[in-house]
């Protein structure tokens, strides 16, 4: 009968509306560590055991990190020093970045405002930008000696660029329908900008923030390269004067670490000032 | 005898020339409108076509105050304005909301910028956000609503200054056809309550006389006002009535040579 034959088709219909996918439960994680710990596994049986191998196995390099951080297990110049030459790198980064930014975002602001701003400097900044920063660094030296000083300008010389490009975009690509929006809602003229202009370049702002503080990671290590006596980027270059390849390593994982988590910051303040943004999300 | 009321909007023998510098040095000249004498009354709800390049926008631009004329007089309640201001409402095609302001945040954004006391602004808002159907939408923001519902924020933030005039700009030219539909009706709707004096701008002939009390007609190159039809139909509107489609008729006939010069031109 049609009610029997209805029933039979339903259920021939039943198996193929199952997904095959929903029946292994696997966290996105999981798919996240799988290649980092093939990589680590694959280094450690390259590396385990061999005498005269390079790079040491990544046991002895958590052993070092762990000892770099707390001491207690190599009892040697560097044990237990990570914190304060952590505290020194810190401190650099985010004095050469919050340099860069005080000058970058309203020097930007200006220059995306303002034509004759823009006509007096743009061309000026546009000869300097493509100058790499790296190229910088004798300057600096020369001009601020060896020593944190030299590091902090240059992290601030190089982070000043993305910031106030991004900044000089940001103001100069706000939609002119929104400053017309503004204006036919009663917006007195010396506001536009703080209520309009303001707002509608945030999230370019915010990006060139972004980009400047990831810089700043990378000039650090340059920086303290050039004869500084503390700091991670130091640590590294001493260490492979030493042949401690296990502290280079370390160090190298370290400021990674540090660099994610000082983008992490930023980002979750950016999610809560730029909530309105999806593009920041 | 009372004086009579002064017109909504009037232009007379309004002109407006763009002029560009050439590499060279010298100009070129493009005449964009010519000769526009045109009359609103308060209340009134005014519809412009034409083919493109005809000036349609650049005449609503003008009346909005984001351009200026060369050449004429244009009068807004009797009085000539000087730059945009809240007593001129635009309602753009591409809604121009303000992305970091919540719905309610939109709406109260010109009352606020009136100086409004607080109570006032929460008041207005309310009303607004009511009258567009909107209230459960408040707190959304922009990226998060439909086109339709956008354009409904655009509208009410426009109503929320209590304009003189509202310039709408191809408003419902980027929505599809039902949501086109259902905000025609809604604008009926609130036009009806408020009263409000509305120059609309569109390119479909059907919407013109689906809502108008008078269409007007501009032809390109350089724009002039050509016809002026008043639509005395009965509202809500029958648009498969032959009335409807005479109207149409004598619409589309009014364009017709221009839309043929533009297809020849392009071909």
């Amino acid at each position: 009968m049609d009610t029997a034959s209805g029933s039979a088709a339903a259920t021939e219909l039943t198996p193929a509306r199952v997904e095959p996918a929903r029946a292994i439960a696997v966290p996105g994680w999981f798919y996240s560590l799988a290649l980092p710990v093939v990589l680590i596994v694959a280094w450690q049986l390259a590396t385990v055991g061999k005498t005269y191998s390079l790079i040491p196995p990544p046991s002895t390099v958590v052993l070092t990190a762990w000892d770099y951080a707390f001491g207690g297990i190599r009892n040697d110049t560097y044990s237990g020093t990570f914190a304060a030459n952590a505290m020194a790198s810190i401190t650099r980064v985010f004095a050469g970045f919050f340099v860069a930014m005080v000058i970058a975002i309203p020097l930007g602001l200006i220059l995306g405002r303002s034509l004759l701003a823009r006509r007096l400097i743009d061309p000026t900044l546009q000869f300097l930008r493509p100058i790499p920063v790296t190229a910088w660094l004798p300057l600096t030296m020369i001009l601020f000696g060896l020593g944190p000083p030299a590091t902090i300008a240059l992290i601030a010389l190089g982070t000043f660029f993305p910031m106030l490009l991004n900044t000089v975009d940001g103001v100069r690509l706000v939609e002119p329908r929104l400053i017309e929006a503004a204006e036919m809602l009663g917006t007195p003229k010396a506001a536009i900008f703080a209520r309009v202009i303001l707002p509608a370049a945030s999230p370019s702002i915010f990006t060139g923030i972004r980009i400047g503080l990831g810089l700043a990671w990378v000039l650090l290590v340059v920086g303290e390269m050039t004869g500084v006596p503390t700091g991670l980027g130091a640590n590294i270059m001493d260490a492979r004067q030493l042949s401690r390849t296990d502290l280079v390593i370390s160090g190298m994982i370290y400021i990674g670490i540090l660099g994610f988590l000082s983008d992490r910051i930023v980002m979750l303040i950016g999610r809560r000032a730029l909530w309105w943004n999806p593009n920041a999300r | 005898m009372l004086a009579e009321p002064a017109a909504a909007v009037t232009t007379t023998r309004l002109d407006k020339t763009y002029r560009s510098q050439r590499r060279d040095g010298t100009f070129s000249e493009t005449h964009a409108l010519s000769n526009i004498n045109l009359t609103v009354a308060q209340g009134e709800f005014i519809c412009i076509i034409g083919a493109s390049g005809c000036g349609k926008s650049t005449l609503l631009r003008i009346v909005a105050g984001f351009e200026t004329l060369s050449t004429g007089e244009l009068y807004v309640m009797g009085k000539a304005p000087a730059g945009p201001g809240p007593d001129r409402g635009m309602v753009f095609q591409d809604y121009a909301l303000f992305p970091w302001l919540s719905v309610a945040q939109n709406i109260a954004y010109g009352p606020r910028q009136a100086g409004l006391p607080k109570a006032e602004v929460a008041e207005l808002t309310e009303r607004y956000l009511d009258m567009v159907g909107l209230r459960k939408f408040r707190d959304r923001f922009p990226h998060e609503l439909s086109g339709g519902m956008k354009q409904r924020v655009a509208i009410a933030r426009v109503l929320a200054n209590d304009p003189a005039v509202i310039l709408m700009d191809e408003p419902f030219g980027a929505l599809d056809a039902i949501t086109r539909n259902g905000l025609q009706e809604s604008l009926l709707q609130i036009w009806e309550k408020a009263r409000k004096t509305i120059l609309f701008i569109t390119h479909s002939v059907d919407e013109a006389v689906y809502l108008a009390d008078r269409v007007v007609v501009l032809s390109p190159h350089p724009g002039r006002l050509k016809l002026e039809v008043p639509v005395t139909l009965a509202r809500p509107r029958d648009i498969a009535s032959v009335e409807f489609n005479q109207l149409k008729r004598t619409l589309l006939d009014a364009i017709a040579p221009d839309i043929a010069v533009e297809a020849a031109a392009l071909a």
